[in-house]
Parts: structure tokens; sequence; C-alpha cells
């Protein structure tokens, strides 16, 4: 009586300790980030031009000296975007800096999405012995999980640098544009901003903090550049 | 037996995308403003800086030799075929136009379509179909996807139904190269569908076919 019992409540725990594995559509998710993209982009654009008003304000009643080449300080709510170029209000400095901000909302957004991916596939396994492990994790679960596949090649130079190359990549695989390729690859390279990311995140909770650097020489191949502070 | 060309409209009743494979003659470039952009690269035209009207340049259907960028046609050395593009020499004979610019003949084609669909609809009720229709020198065949894209093919007379070839092209290229394309704005007023893979996959599949 007993018996039976507790092997049905053991099986249902045992679910809720190991859930099964769920997979998300593809298309689905595709779409998903087309929509996130352009959405970003439109807010990015808003932000920006709030940020460029207060300045202008602010120079105007005196606070801040108009400035020839440096940037002033501006008190942001995110704390890393720094307008890096000129004051003068260039259409192109301007489209720079929105992309700027695009970029880096899209990479803080992939930080978040990679530790908690890297928190859940870590569950199961060890601490990592070095730095050269926690990368081959990265390579292998982490591309898995999220792209189908395991990085194609992985180079590095001992000294904390490694080079992680997909000759695939997921996300930038359909793009194409009217325009020729020179157009696809200069617009592709904002798509790779969010598994940069993803990977940065990833090891930053496995205790790592890296700087990742996506490249796009020929679509649809893109590599990652990682840097590790020596020593760790 | 052969395929022709291939228009796709959007639920806007703009023409977003053409592609062709033989022509007795050869399609006028669009008015300025008459198509929009991204639709088919040799019938484009912009002005240039010095104020002439040019096709943007010469789309290359054989995309391993692209990349260079350089302006070849201009109007009177359009070529007849994607397949008669040999770069440093033109043509010998001058390609024959037709009357209409570009812009006027996607209308039409579209206004032809509209017009039968509606009405069929009117005779024989709402689940009759407009499928394809025949004239001495060619048949047009119609596939319409519930989201009002209109896929429309023009073949020799003799050929048969061609919409499983449309519903491949739509299931195929257009889902992969067109809809889960990043680049690619869908339903917008402004642009048309073209992309290299798109037209790339498109041409692929239509020269497998064995009434190519």
């Amino acid at each position: 009586m007993a018996a039976p019992a507790s092997t049905s409540i053991a099986t249902s725990l045992a679910a809720f300790a190991d859930p099964p594995v769920r997979l998300v559509d593809g298309p689905a998710v595709d779409y998903f980030f087309i929509e996130l993209v352009n959405t970003l982009r439109a807010s990015s654009a808003v932000a920006v031009a709030r940020t460029r008003k207060v300045e202008q304000e602010m120079i105007e009643a005196g606070l801040l000296s108009p400035p020839p080449q440096a940037p002033p300080a501006v008190p942001s709510k995110r704390d890393s975007i720094a307008s890096t170029s000129s004051k003068t209000a260039d259409s192109q400095t301007v489209t720079d800096e929105e992309e700027e901000a695009l970029r880096l909302r899209l990479e803080s957004i992939g930080m978040h999405v990679g530790t908690n991916v890297a928190e859940r596939l870590c569950h199961e396994r060890g601490l990592f012995a070095d730095t050269l492990d926690a990368i081959k994790f990265i390579c292998k679960e982490l591309w898995v999980a999220c792209w189908d596949k395991q990085v194609d090649n992985l180079r590095t130079n001992h000294r904390g640098v490694y080079v992680l190359q997909d000759n695939a990549f997921k996300p930038i695989q359909r793009i194409s544009s009217w325009q020729g390729r020179a157009d696809a690859l200069r617009r592709a390279k904002l798509y790779a901003a969010m598994p940069a990311g993803m990977i940065k995140g990833a090891l930053s909770r496995l205790g790592f903090q890296a700087v990742v650097v996506p490249e796009i020489t020929v679509l649809p191949q893109c590599t990652f550049q990682v840097k590790l502070p020596r020593g760790s | 037996m052969t395929i022709y060309s291939l228009y796709i409209y959007d639920r806007h009743c703009t023409c977003v995308y053409y592609q062709d494979w033989h022509r007795t003659k050869a399609p006028r470039p669009a008015t300025e403003g008459g198509i929009l952009p991204a639709v088919s690269q040799q019938l484009y035209q912009v002005r240039g800086e010095d104020g002439t009207l040019s096709v943007m340049n010469s789309s290359p259907r054989n995309t391993l030799s692209s990349s260079s960028g350089v302006v070849i046609a201009v109007n009177d050395e359009l070529p007849r075929t994607p397949l008669l593009q040999t770069m440093p020499q033109p043509p010998a004979p001058k390609p024959v136009h037709t009357g209409l610019s570009f812009d006027e003949e996607a209308k039409l084609v579209y206004g032809v379509v509209l017009s039968l669909r509606n009405m069929i609809k009117k005779l024989s009720g709402q689940d009759e179909q407009f499928t394809n229709y025949r004239t001495s020198t060619y048949k047009l065949h119609l596939y319409e996807t519930l989201s009002g894209y209109k896929f429309i093919m023009l073949s020799d007379p003799f050929s048969d139904s061609l919409r499983f070839i449309l519903r491949q092209i739509y299931a195929g290229p257009f889902l992969e190269y067109v809809v889960r394309n990043p680049l690619v704005n869908m339903d917008s007023k402004e642009y048309g569908i073209d992309n290299e893979y798109f037209r790339a996959s498109v041409d692929r599949i239509v020269r497998g076919l064995s009434v190519f």
C-alpha cells in the first residue's frame, strides 16, 4: 500500500528534478528576433534623440560648455553609452550613435539570456579545470543548445585570447540583401551582437570576465574573438 | 516547353518581385518611381549624379562571378535574357523592347488577374478558384496565398498547370529567404522582396524543372 504511493511520488519528484528538455521552434525564434531588432532600433533612436535634446538644453543653459571635440559626461541611465564622436549634429554621427546604442542593447539582452542558459546547462557538471575547459564548454554545449551545431574551429594564442569560428552561423545564415553582398555583410554585423552577448554572459556566469568581439568577413561565416584576462 | 517569367504581388497590389528566363522582347526598364526598389535590379532606374537615368547595375545571375560592382547596363545595352549576359562585349543585335515600361506591364498583368478572379467568383460563387488562363502565345498560372501574395508565372501555352511549382517556390525559397530574412521588410509599401539568395534559389528551382 505504502510502496506504490511512494514510487508514484518518487517518479513525479524525479520529473521535477530533471525536467524533459523542451525545444523552441526555429522559425518562431527567428521571427521574434527580427521584431526584436526592429523594435530596439526604434527605441534606441528615441533614446539617443532624448539624450541629445537634454545635452542641448544643458549647453544652452550654460551648464555645459559646448564641447569642440571632447564629449561631456552626460548622465544617463545606461552608463555604458558614451558619445565618442564630436558634437556636430551630423546625420552620419547620429546614425552611428543609434547603431551603437542598438548594438549595446542587443548585447546586454544577450548577456542576460546567456547567463541563464549557462546556468541551466551547467547544473550537472563539476567545476571547470581551466579557462580552456570553459571555452570548450561554450563551443560545444552552448552552441548546440542555441544554434544546433558545434563551433567549427577554435584557435588560441595560449595567452587568454580565443577565436571561435563558425562556418555557417545560424542567426546570419539567411541574411541577404538586394543591394549585393557588401551591403548584406555590413548589415549582418548587427545580428551577431546578441550572440556575442550570450557568450559573454555565459562566461561571466561561469566566473570569467571576457570581452567578446564578433567579426563577419564572409557570409555566413562568423568568428568571435574572446579575450580573457591573463592569469584567470 | 519553357517558363517565361515570374511576378510576385503582395496584398497591397504592388509588384514586389520579378524574374524572367525567356522572353521574346526584353522588358523596358520602369519609369522613375514606377516600381519599388528591390523588385528587380535590371529594371530599377535611378537618376545618376549627372541627371541621366540608368539601371542600377546589371544583376549578375551567376552569383559566383559577382561583386565587381561595375555598372555595365545602360538602357540600350539591356541584355535580352540573363543567359546572354557576356560581360565585356554587348550583344550584336540591339534587343527589342516591348512598347510598355515595366511598371505599366506589371500593373496590366495584375489587373487582368484581379478582374478575372472577381468575375469568376461572381459567376460561380466564392468556392471557385481562378487558376490559369491560356492564350495563343502563353499560359498564365496563378497561385494565391491566404496572406494575399500572388505568385504569377507565364509559360508556353502547352504546359500543364504549374501551380505546384509556384507552391514549391512559396514553401521553399519564399519562406526561407524572404520571411526569415531579417533584412527584408515584408509588407512595406516602399521596398520589394528581391535579394540575392531568393533570386538564386528560385532560379535553381525553375532551371531544374523538366519543363524548363
